[in-house]
């Protein structure tokens, strides 16, 4: 009884220090009814909208839709919603959270440690001294830099598991006690335990890195026991092991199943950049000695404080962080010394692995992690490491630590050293001060604050924030009109977006506040889904561009009815898209007879597209015109040319690819060819080419093949492509033979590669056929020649310049006079097959293209220039010059059926002719560039050789003034101004090198930009001033693929349409549609990004009927080839299937608990 | 001390081979011929020959460690840490292999509990 009464009141201790603590660390973050709400936090805004999001896995709101995984965040949002409607009040809810999960952490770790020191040491913790250790770094184990940064500044649900995870491993040591003399615990209070903190750390394994991990570190623990412990007891055991282990990965296939299904999407996106991507780049901050005292945490570098600074640069600050691997080391040293020391080899092995992930790319054997992310499948999840293996590092670092401090107390104590046990806990003192330094010691400032200039003005966002009531009073009248339409926002922002409101000194900046508080469709930004988020795109361009025409046919045509302005958005770099300012657009909009305002406020005004007025048909339209075009449409002006080309505003069904064309080739009655460019991708042939060498099992295949005289049968233009490789081949092995001093096997190589070259020029003379297929072969050939050309002139200037002392065969005249003859025979052949070349030229602004007709017919053409200042001057289609009118239009033409080539001629009209002043005695030189609009520019000069590698060349937004050099300038901010940085380096060995570059513009605000050269030499009187030095220099506009746009246009009547339908929406993944009209054949369109999961049925007839299914563009089309099918459902069938598992999987699970309770006789 | 003995076994023995006079003799060395790979694991090898246990060999890096700190070489001491880790997952291998292997012993003479 009196034990009882000490485990409660002890409890109760702990729970109300928690309470406490967590009320004292986290209470200025929310005083005045604020929140904390940041960048990717996921906070339930509104509870409907969000359980809506949280519940259907197709996501619309965020027009045009996505797919998403996410029930495993159900408790975390219940209980924050829950709180949010209880306490009547978001602030309260999230801060109530915070302090359950701070507390809930201190709790929870404290009970584990204390079971450890038990089971380790011989007295266990029955000194209150030890006891008020173990809390103490139970409350490290809760607030420290880890947890800051990824679970509470900015809200990570991964924090559920931080919390619940020592409460988890304490009731599994209890129920499969890792030492053969304590008896496995039966009672339903562990049994219970285990499973309901499994379950409470389900909203941190969305994240499925952390949730691999735990199966994987339970697995191994249920392995130990059943190796170390359960062996040695009975024989047999591991059935008993095997279905707790089934029971553990139950609990959580509920929302595991639904998720994994959309895990080939959820990869195929996340992969977008690569894996190794992130490794190549590397990361210093997690290395050992950061990682292993806490410190260095990616986040932390990205999110600046005023106190960072400490961790970064004041080594003595973070100095008593040694002591948690002088604990760690202190175990492990005396790890055989210890009773139950099975839970410590466990302990240590996550601690070991986990930290070897969490050093990523940092020694000791990096080569192994490069490994496993190149070759281990889903390795790459762990591109984050220190926050996808620490949260497990952590768990165990804090679990060996608390062990090596009470091992050390007691022997203090058994010492009797004063004076040691004071030396101790000072140590241990201040390692819990600057550990817990964030919350506390730095509480005055760890509300994350984001400061930007923007129009000469400084603005600032923070992460306590709160929703406006605007926003509030916005949201039904916005509902309301919004039902089956779409808002379009200006400007454009992101699903991260941001806001100021000055009015209330409130701002934020994370998932938009928009989508996230009104249960309507905004159009904004699609991550990760380039189709959709191009198609998006367009309107933006064509606000940008002030067609306002162009604009409102683009609505009509995709349905989106409503216009929304945002009078709160301060362009922001990261939540900025193509941006247009609202004010600029309001007059134009104001003036327009097509739209009608309908709501206003302080921040939003919102406006109704007139013609759409009375639909509401969530985005589904008949259509009878089917287009076919060789877009690519993965860009927003694709869309917009598209939009223009079609011409009128009905919505339409579009075609992009062969296999499409194919199957539907009798109902297109549109067709849009573009231009497609030659030659305008750069592909960096020198690097691609230069160490090409033939892998080992290939170098294999090619002996094979020569000693057996196989013979392959090619086409010309294959045996060309494999005769290339063979002459690279040959050239490389020139280039060896040529460093290196054995003029034989030089002249034997010499001669192989002459014959190769000469093949070459025999396999191109008699390339025959197609024009486009011969100018491919030219063009790949020429690739070739002029690496080859460059190795080989690069390494002579070398040679003349005695820069290879060793001695080589260029030293036989000869020789050297052959392979000089060599270089002048591939520059021969290079500029023979350039101009027969057939390819855009830059420099000298002509753009050329392919243009394929697919259908003969007479064509309605435009050309269109993309880039500001860039102007159009001549187009030339089949080798005919062709006359535009001055909005780039043609007269309608017949074209065939095949494929043209065609020039533009451009020319860029701004360029401009910097003059370079020196200030004063300084030797650097600088150069006003004026206002740069947004866009690519190439910067080219001439300089002496003797300068080269001996300046600096620096294109910055505004002069550059000491303030470059302030400490406080982030790397950011430093990126921000400085445009572009280089230096020039020339291997020319004439007097006088070209410099030639181009750098890019990308700003939201108006810029004066210069020019400036750094001398990078010692000083010298002699030295030449850099100002009077460098000779015709300009900065002009360039063009790349795209910019310049030409496109045809043919049309034929589209047949009527003569079914009227009307659609009721059901739920998210729901939609029935009722359809009028006797005849079929039309196109049903669906405005949501194209997913295989969405499907159209009908009962006719007492069966159901499946409408074939289409991807329009970046949307749905079904063909309507049933004339019986009356109402139509469209679902998105993955909704139903993840109902049906949810609910079996949750019956399983209670099933299986049952049994195990039985045939184990869990009892109380 | 006893004549009879290697002289290996002598030096091992000796107070001048405990482990604070290990890190001392380390950063002799490193101050006279420079940080280098061959100075490191040269110095690991003679660890290794005096039977320096491989506890001691974590305790003398992870002095190393904390002296480069003090002196504010990071970089340094960064590379000292991988020997730390190094050190402890060898320690906690030869622990395991012990536990391991007592195990199996106990097992086949089935006198366990």
């Amino acid at each position: 009884m009196k034990k009882d009464f000490n485990a409660i009141r002890k409890f109760l201790l702990l729970l109300g220090l928690g309470v406490l603590i967590s009320l004292a660390s986290i209470r200025h973050w929310y005083t005045g009814g604020t929140f904390s709400f940041f960048w990717d936090s996921y906070v339930p805004l509104d509870i409907y909208n969000s359980f809506q999001h949280l519940y259907y896995y197709w996501h619309e709101n965020i027009f045009p839709g996505f797919e998403s995984a996410g029930w495993s965040w159900l408790l975390y949002w219940g209980l924050i919603s829950g709180g949010q409607k209880v306490l009547m009040s978001l602030s309260l809810a999230q801060a109530s959270l915070y302090i359950l999960l701070l507390s809930s952490s201190i709790i929870s770790f404290y009970y584990f440690a204390a079971y450890l020191s038990s089971k380790l040491f011989s007295n266990g913790t029955e000194n209150k001294g030890l006891n008020v250790g173990i809390a103490a770094f139970a409350v490290m184990y809760t607030f420290n830099l880890f947890t800051f940064y990824y679970g509470y500044f900015m809200f990570n649900p991964d924090i559920f598991i931080f919390s619940f995870l020592p409460l988890n491993i304490l009731a599994l040591c209890r129920l499969f006690p890792l030492d053969r003399e304590t008896q496995p615990s039966r009672s339903m209070r562990w049994f219970l335990t285990f499973f309901v903190t499994a379950f409470l750390m389900s909203p941190g394994f969305s994240v499925y890195v952390f949730m691999g991990q735990y199966y994987v570190w339970l697995t191994v623990y249920l392995f130990l026991y059943w190796f170390f412990v359960y062996r040695a007891v009975r024989r047999s055991g591991a059935v008993q092991v095997v279905s707790f282990l089934g029971l553990a990965i139950l609990v959580n296939w509920w929302w595991l199943y639904p998720s994994l299904l959309g895990f080939k999407d959820l990869y195929n996106a996340q992969s977008v950049l690569g894996t190794t991507i992130w490794f190549e780049r590397g990361f210093t901050p997690s290395r050992l000695l950061n990682s292993m005292r806490l410190i260095g945490i990616p986040l932390m570098m990205s999110n600046l404080f005023s106190w960072t600074g400490y961790f970064i640069k004041n080594s003595w600050f973070t100095f008593p962080l040694f002591v948690f691997p002088a604990l760690i080391i202190f175990v492990i040293r005396k790890i055989g010394d210890y009773r139950h020391r099975l839970i410590l080899f466990y302990l240590f092995g996550i601690y070991l692995v986990s930290l070897f992930l969490v050093k990523f790319s940092n020694p000791p054997l990096a080569w192994l992690t490069k490994f496993a992310f190149d070759y281990i499948p889903f390795f790459g999840a762990f591109r984050d490491s220190y926050q996808k293996a620490g949260v497990f590092y952590l768990f165990a670092l804090f679990s060996i630590a608390t062990v090596g401090y009470v091992h050390i107390s007691a022997l203090i104590s058994s010492k009797g050293n004063r004076l040691l046990r004071v030396g101790f806990l000072t140590l241990v003192v201040c390692m819990f001060i600057v550990t817990t330094s964030p919350f506390f010691l730095f509480s005055y400032d760890n509300i994350r604050k984001i400061s930007f200039d923007y129009n000469g003005k400084t603005h600032t966002i923070s992460a306590k924030t709160k929703i406006p009531p605007e926003y509030s009073s916005a949201k039904p009248v916005l509902e309301e009109a919004c039902k089956g339409t779409t808002i379009a926002v200006i400007p454009r922002s992101g699903w991260i977006s941001s806001a100021e409101w000055v009015k209330y000194g409130t701002s934020y900046v994370g998932q938009d506040f928009l989508a996230r508080t009104i249960n309507c469709n905004f159009l904004t930004s699609v991550i990760l889904n380039t189709s959709s988020e191009a198609s998006i795109e367009a309107p933006y361009h064509m606000l940008q561009q002030a067609d306002l025409t162009l604009l409102k046919q683009y609505l009509m045509q995709n349905k989106v009815g409503i216009v929304l302005l945002r009078k709160d958005y301060v362009p922001y770099f990261p939540t900025s898209w193509l941006h247009t300012d609202s004010a600029r657009v309001r007059p134009m909009i104001e003036k327009d007879g097509g739209f009608e305002k309908f709501y206003e406020n302080d921040f939003l005004a919102a406006y109704r597209l007139l013609p759409l007025k009375d639909d509401r048909n969530y985005g589904f339209s008949l259509t009878s015109t089917v287009v076919f075009t060789n877009a690519t449409l993965t860009t927003g002006s694709q869309y917009a040319m598209l939009s223009r080309q079609v011409g009128d505003s009905s919505p339409f069904v579009t075609l992009t690819s062969e296999k499409e064309y194919l199957e539907q080739k009798n109902d297109i009655n549109a067709f849009v060819p573009v231009l497609n460019c030659i030659g305008c991708v750069t592909i960096d042939w020198e690097n691609y080419l230069a160490n090409r060498k033939e892998p080992p099992l290939t170098q294999v295949k090619t002996v094979i093949k020569k000693l057996i005289g196989w013979k392959s049968k090619r086409t010309p233009e294959e045996a060309l492509s494999f005769g290339l490789i063979e002459m690279h081949t040959e050239f490389l092995k020139l280039m060896d033979v040529i460093k290196d001093t054995d003029s034989d096997k030089a002249r034997m190589q010499l001669a192989a590669y002459t014959k190769s070259l000469e093949t070459l020029e025999i396999q191109l003379s008699s390339l025959t056929g197609d024009f486009f297929a011969v100018n491919q072969k030219n063009m790949e050939a020429r690739h070739f020649l002029g690496v080859q050309y460059n190795i080989l002139t690069d390494y002579l200037q070398l040679f003349y310049r005695r820069e290879k002392p060793k001695k080589t065969v260029l030293d036989d005249e000869r020789l050297r006079s052959q392979i000089v003859y060599i270089s002048a025979l591939q520059d021969d052949i290079y500029e023979r097959l350039s101009s027969k070349i057939f390819a855009t030229d830059f420099r000298k602004g002509i753009y050329r293209g392919r243009l394929d007709i697919p259908f003969s017919g007479s064509y309605a053409c435009e050309v269109r220039s993309l880039v500001r200042g860039v102007q159009v001057n001549m187009v030339t289609l089949q080798n005919a010059v062709r006359e535009s009118t001055v909005s780039g239009k043609f007269d309608p033409m017949e074209l065939e059926k095949g494929s043209y080539p065609v020039s533009i001629t451009y020319e860029s009209a701004v360029r401009n002719f910097p003059s370079f002043s020196t200030e004063g005695e300084s030797r650097k030189a600088k150069a006003a560039l004026g206002n740069l609009d947004n866009g690519t520019y190439r910067l080219t000069f001439d300089y002496p050789s003797v300068l080269s590698g001996k300046f600096m060349v620096v294109i910055s937004a505004g002069e550059i003034s000491r303030s470059i050099l302030s400490s406080n300038t982030g790397t950011d901010d430093f990126k921000r101004q400085i445009i572009f940085l280089d230096t020039p380096v020339s291997a020319t060995l004439a007097p006088t090198a070209e410099y030639d570059h181009t750098f890019h513009i990308n700003s939201l605000q108006a810029d004066t930009y210069y020019l400036y050269l750094f001398p990078l030499e010692r000083y010298s009187a002699e030295n030449p001033v850099l100002a009077k030095e460098i000779k015709n220099s300009s900065v002009g506009s360039v063009i790349q693929e795209g910019d310049i746009e030409f496109s045809c246009s043919s049309r034929k009547e589209a047949p009527p349409l003569e079914q009227t339908i009307s659609v009721t929406k059901l739920s998210p993944t729901h939609y029935r549609m009722y359809l009028t009209g006797e005849k079929a054949g039309n196109h049903l369109i669906f405005n949501q990004t194209y997913s295989y999961e969405w499907q159209a049925t009908a009962m006719v007839n007492g069966k159901e009927h499946v409408f074939p299914h289409a991807r329009s563009g970046y949307a749905n089309s079904w063909l309507l080839n049933n004339r019986d099918a009356r109402i139509i459902d469209i679902t998105y069938r993955r909704q139903r299937l993840i109902e049906k598992s949810a609910l079996i999987s949750t019956v399983m699970l209670v099933l299986a608990i049952l049994m195990y309770i039985r045939v184990y006789k869990i009892h109380e | 001390m006893n004549n009879n003995l290697p002289i290996i076994v002598t030096m091992s023995n000796s107070l001048y081979a405990r482990w604070p006079f290990l890190i001392l003799y380390y950063e002799m060395v490193r101050a006279i011929l420079g940080l280098s790979y061959a100075v490191i694991y040269g110095f690991i090898a003679v660890m290794f020959l005096l039977r320096v246990k491989i506890e001691n060999m974590l305790l003398v890096f992870f002095g190393i460690t904390i002296i480069s700190y003090v002196f504010g070489q990071e970089v340094e001491a960064n590379h000292y840490m991988s020997f730390v880790f190094g050190f402890m997952v060898l320690l906690l291998l030869t622990r395991a292999y012990a536990l391991f292997h007592g195990d199996v012993q106990k097992k086949k003479y089935k006198n366990f509990r």
